[in-house]
């Protein structure tokens, strides 16, 4: 019944193969896998957060308080000022039970975007005043084509405030946003933006997004084990590249298809293209509290800020 | 739980009168298939795979519309119009109840009380009923202890516990089940089995596409069979269809092929379930 080349060695299987470097298949397999784990673990587990009295709070409230003190963080001037902040922002943060690790790997990443971006505001290049550090001597007549340069390059005290308030601001910001995400789980977290006026169909597509991402991530993986299954050695590059066409183009009709039956689902069940949530609970007084501390700490900040 | 409204149904529910259907590609999905559907039958409608059976729940949910003939439910035909139109589209969105094969697909929202609050919602019910409805739907399918998982978190069995929590909580007095056995591990599927002839004793009618003959030995009183060229080629008591070893092999519901018992060896028409367990010539 079976052909005669069928389970039989063959001049195939002696001929010499340059053999794929067994980290590169896997190396792809445990990026899918980590980062679809990820996005599982911080988009899609709707697990209740660390029970604490910060995850009590109304979710409208701590969105316009953190809302409020971000705008605030943005105003201020004084380093000092947004070193508070930062200070009281992370005893809220410890004392809402969000984890210490999680906490230091948020403020470690913020520098490292940051710092990239405002290194430059910290040379006599941009802002000009006293010399803190000499980087390096060009000598006079230093140019860039039509641009003159100075003889030193230097950084400049005026340069390291600039710095120092951009990355204090984008810590204090970033950890403000990371404590709303930490304390309030996603779909509680979009039902709160859309009550407060953002349109539905954002909302929408945002839980949809969070919903069907870590499907989607886990349906690449799958394509691409299925691929290594029956890949022996190395393809070229041309090969690889025509199999990730492909293999994009499988995992957008995958999608395709899915949200047709998504779509059919909803319908079937009465969605008539305005999606309706359930009313929120009511303000207790507990959340008033929240909110006017909120308000306490902006207006401290602020006139600390102005009086400094 | 009771269906709401099931005790005005005295009229056919569906009305198919030789219903033509293409798809967007071109290809036939049904060919002139006639049959209604009574008010508290258990219908299934069986066929192989690619024979239209899920095309056929669609049609008869309102989400696709016949390409020829017609398809009437609750004395209305079903148009794009008609079943976007108020207040017939509250009432069948409200009555009619569609389990979807993909569970991925029927569980969109991000909570599991989200997913079961969402078809009350959307019928503008006030708060305090929707939450009774969850609350009511969790410990009737015994899914209390998810409330607040994520649905990617769940096993399939959990999966379709949920999603047939989901329709049940908008309280349809007709389910449309596609194929709802698929994936179900013996355990869930027996409990699927029991609930759904809880369900028929109060008074829900049941249409059940599958391709599996033991689950719709179960759960139907009535078999619809659609052939491989997509046509309705027998509806009768579900007892008769499943005993017509002919018609079953020729719609590819069962097949025959050499198997041995001990020192013989011998093919014939059977099921896997049921078929290897038999007498045969010495």
């Amino acid at each position: 019944m079976l052909p005669d080349w069928y389970a039989a060695a063959s001049a195939i299987d002696l001929a010499p193969r340059r053999e794929l470097p067994r980290r590169r298949g896997l190396l792809v397999r445990r990026a899918l896998a980590t980062l679809g784990e990820a996005l599982a673990r911080e988009l899609g587990a709707s697990e209740a957060p660390p029970a604490s009295w910060l995850s009590g709070v109304e979710p409208r409230a701590k969105v316009i308080g953190s809302v409020l003190l971000i705008a605030i963080a943005t105003a201020l001037h004084h380093p000092i000022v947004l070193a508070a902040l930062f200070i009281v922002v992370a005893a809220v943060a410890l004392t809402a039970g969000v984890g210490v690790r999680r906490l230091v790997r948020v403020w470690l990443g913020v520098p490292l975007f940051s710092a990239a971006v405002i290194l430059p505001a910290a040379l006599n290049l941009v802002t000009d005043g006293p010399a803190l550090f000499i980087i390096c001597r060009l000598g006079p007549g230093a140019h860039i084509g039509p641009w003159a340069l100075p003889s030193v390059i230097t950084i400049t005290r005026p340069g390291v405030v600039v710095a120092a308030r951009f990355l204090l601001r984008a810590l204090d910001c970033v950890s403000l946003a990371f404590i709303l995400a930490a304390t309030t789980d996603a779909p509680t977290l979009l039902n709160a933006l859309r009550r407060l006026g953002m349109p539905k169909a954002f909302g929408m597509t945002l839980a949809m997004m969070q919903r069907y991402l870590a499907v989607l991530l886990r349906a690449a993986e799958d394509i691409h084990l299925a691929k290594l299954s029956r890949s022996i050695g190395a393809s070229d590059l041309r090969q690889e590249q025509r199999w990730v066409a492909a293999g994009m183009g499988a995992l957008f009709r995958r999608t395709r298809r899915l949200a047709e039956q998504v779509h059919n689902a909803m319908l079937s069940r009465g969605y008539d293209g305005d999606v309706q949530i359930g009313a929120p609970r009511r303000l207790r007084i507990g959340d008033g509290a929240w909110l006017a501390a909120m308000a306490i700490v902006a207006a401290a900040l602020l006139a600390a800020d102005r009086l400094i | 739980m009771r269906p709401v409204e099931w005790s005005e149904l005295s009229e056919p529910i569906f009305e198919i009168e030789n219903l033509e259907y293409r798809y967007p590609g071109g290809g036939v999905a049904l060919r002139d298939v006639s049959f209604s559907i009574e008010p508290g039958e258990r219908v299934a409608v069986l066929g192989a795979n690619g024979s239209g059976k899920s095309t056929l729940l669609h049609l008869l949910d309102g989400l696709y519309f016949a390409g020829g003939g017609s398809v009437s439910a609750f004395g209305t035909r079903l148009t794009e119009e008609t079943v976007d139109m108020p207040p017939f589209s509250h009432r069948f969105r409200r009555q009619v109840g569609f389990l979807f094969q993909n569970s991925d697909a029927q569980l969109f929202c991000a909570r599991v009380d989200e997913e079961l609050a969402f078809g009350p919602l959307q019928l503008r019910l006030p708060q305090a009923d929707v939450e009774q409805r969850v609350a009511d739907v969790l410990r009737l399918l015994e899914i209390e202890h998810l409330r607040q998982r994520s649905p990617q978190q769940l096993s399939e069995g959990e999966k379709k516990r949920v999603a047939l929590a989901s329709v049940l909580a908008m309280g349809p007095s007709v389910l449309l089940l596609d194929e709802p056995s698929s994936g179900l591990d013996p355990r869930t599927q027996q409990w699927l089995i029991e609930f759904l002839d809880e369900l028929h004793h109060s008074g829900v009618t049941l249409v059940t596409a599958s391709h599996d003959l033991s689950f719709v030995a179960d759960t139907a009183d009535r078999a619809l069979v659609l052939s491989e060229d997509h046509r309705l080629v027998r509806d009768a008591p579900c007892g008769d269809v499943l005993g017509d070893t002919n018609l079953l092999l020729s719609v590819n519901l069962i097949h025959a092929h050499p198997h041995a018992h001990g020192p013989v060896t011998h093919a014939h028409a059977h099921r896997h379930d049921s078929g290897h367990e038999h007498e045969h010539p010495v």
